[in-house]
């Protein structure tokens, strides 16, 4: 039984029905079951081949050519599609964060008009001292600064006085802060606050001990304010405000 | 149908040489730069083995001639992603398969009623009921065209997987390694399945043997 099995796979997977091996002829002379079996499977590859072949119609190429013309025609527009439009989105999207970071690091927030250069740094340089006035900026300037970096530099102080609030830090400060806090008074001067260069300014943080610093930035008619309260992990967060 | 000449300047063969003569390989090569004879010629060799293949595959003419040519398309659209790893013959009668089974899935989903009503094999897919015609036979065109019905009802009535490999191996008279190629399957898989398919049309075609 188990040579018979044997011997009918072999005939069932032979390529030729017409020639056998020796062996499997030997055996299919004795074994009525396995010669039984390759008549069989004879006569049905017989019949399935027997069945007429269909062929390809007559128009068969000219309906190819202008289905295939069809689609060169697409693929021709495919730029036009919605991966297209994806790619064209995702790029003016980077393209929009990058100004945002550019103008976000102040690159384009240069010297105030008709004061394009910053100051030469191997020309002599004015010496800031931060003032515990804020409404004072105490400068000294060498005699031989020109008047451009010499007001360059007054803005520079200008911005580190309201960074350092005229050099008070730490716990003066927050004492300053929590004393305008009880008086009910702002907490921080429009001149403290810088605003009008779009300076730095400090506000209160949420528990009221934190200093936070506050890069101000316009788009269009909506100012944003992105707060960074100098933890790490949290993260920029938009406030609605209007001047 | 006229003789088209392969001009060698134009798409690299050395001399003169009939585009006939080429390879399936070195047609693909040409077919890569756009070449348009070398495709028709392709095609020519294919039209008919395909377009039969996938006829015995779902049984429909009209749908196998459009499948049939969906095949011609992407072989064209995509002769440059061709690796000749395999002969070619092997990579258009995958495509060729793999349209020909996505069209017996769609074709299942949409849960078409048969009158042959649904019975499930040892593997529990639906086997349409054909049963054996056991009426005299009249005459010798009648008995041939019955004859030719009966075992295109018989081959469509098998699961797609069973029927892939038997026209595969009996009809278009692939050899085992390659319908393994096609189908992407290993050899005795391929042999296994077709012992079986076998089997099932022997039971379905008792009266024509």
């Amino acid at each position: 039984m188990k040579v018979c099995n044997e011997i009918k796979r072999r005939i069932d997977e032979a390529d030729n029905v017409e020639s056998f091996d020796l062996d499997i002829t030997r055996h299919a002379a004795v074994c009525d079951d396995c010669r039984r079996f390759a008549g069989e499977r004879a006569a049905l590859k017989a019949l399935i081949a027997s069945t007429a072949r269909v062929n390809a119609p007559l128009n068969f190429e000219a309906v190819l050519q202008a289905r295939l013309a069809e689609v060169k025609a697409h693929r021709s527009l495919a730029w036009l599609n919605a991966a297209f439009y994806l790619r064209a989105g995702a790029a003016t999207a980077a393209l929009v964060a990058a100004l945002f970071v550019a103008q976000y690091n102040g690159l384009f927030s240069g010297p105030p008009a008709g004061q394009t250069n910053a100051p030469d740094p191997t020309s002599p340089v004015a010496v800031v001292t931060p003032s515990t006035n804020p409404s004072s900026v105490t400068s000294t300037v060498d005699d031989n600064t020109r008047a451009g970096a010499a007001t360059y530099s007054a803005e520079l102080t200008h911005r580190e006085s309201t960074i350092a609030v005229n050099g008070v830090t730490g716990r003066r400060l927050r004492a300053t802060n929590t004393g305008r806090r009880n008086a009910g008074v702002p907490l921080v001067t429009a001149a403290e606050a810088g605003i009008g260069d779009g300076g730095a300014i400090f506000i209160p943080g949420r528990n009221g001990e934190h200093d936070i610093t506050v890069p101000t930035v316009s788009v269009g008619a909506q100012p944003l304010i992105y707060v960074n309260s100098g933890r790490q992990q949290q993260s920029a967060r938009a406030v609605s405000v209007s001047f | 149908m006229a003789t088209v000449i392969y001009q060698a300047q134009t798409i690299g063969f050395s001399g003169s040489r009939s585009i006939e003569a080429a390879s399936d390989h070195e047609l693909l090569e040409v077919i890569r730069d756009g070449d348009e004879a070398a495709f028709q010629e392709i095609v020519r060799r294919y039209r008919n083995p395909i377009t039969n293949f996938i006829y015995r595959m779902i049984d429909d003419y009209e749908r196998s001639v459009e499948l049939a040519q969906e095949t011609f398309i992407r072989i064209f659209t995509s002769a440059s992603r061709y690796q000749a790893n395999y002969s070619f013959s092997t990579y258009i009668y995958r495509i060729a398969s793999n349209l020909a089974i996505s069209e017996l899935r769609r074709r299942k989903r949409r849960k078409f009623v048969s009158l042959f009503s649904p019975f499930t094999n040892d593997d529990g897919e639906a086997v349409e009921m054909d049963p054996p015609d056991a009426s005299p036979l009249q005459d010798e065109t009648l008995i041939r065209d019955e004859r030719r019905k009966a075992v295109a009802r018989a081959i469509a009535s098998l699961p797609e997987k069973y029927r892939a490999a038997i026209v595969l191996r009996d009809v278009e008279g692939l050899s085992y390694d390659r319908i393994a190629e096609v189908l992407q399957l290993s050899e005795g898989t391929v042999k296994s399945r077709i012992n079986r398919a076998r089997n099932l049309l022997k039971e379905k075609l008792t009266a024509y043997i």
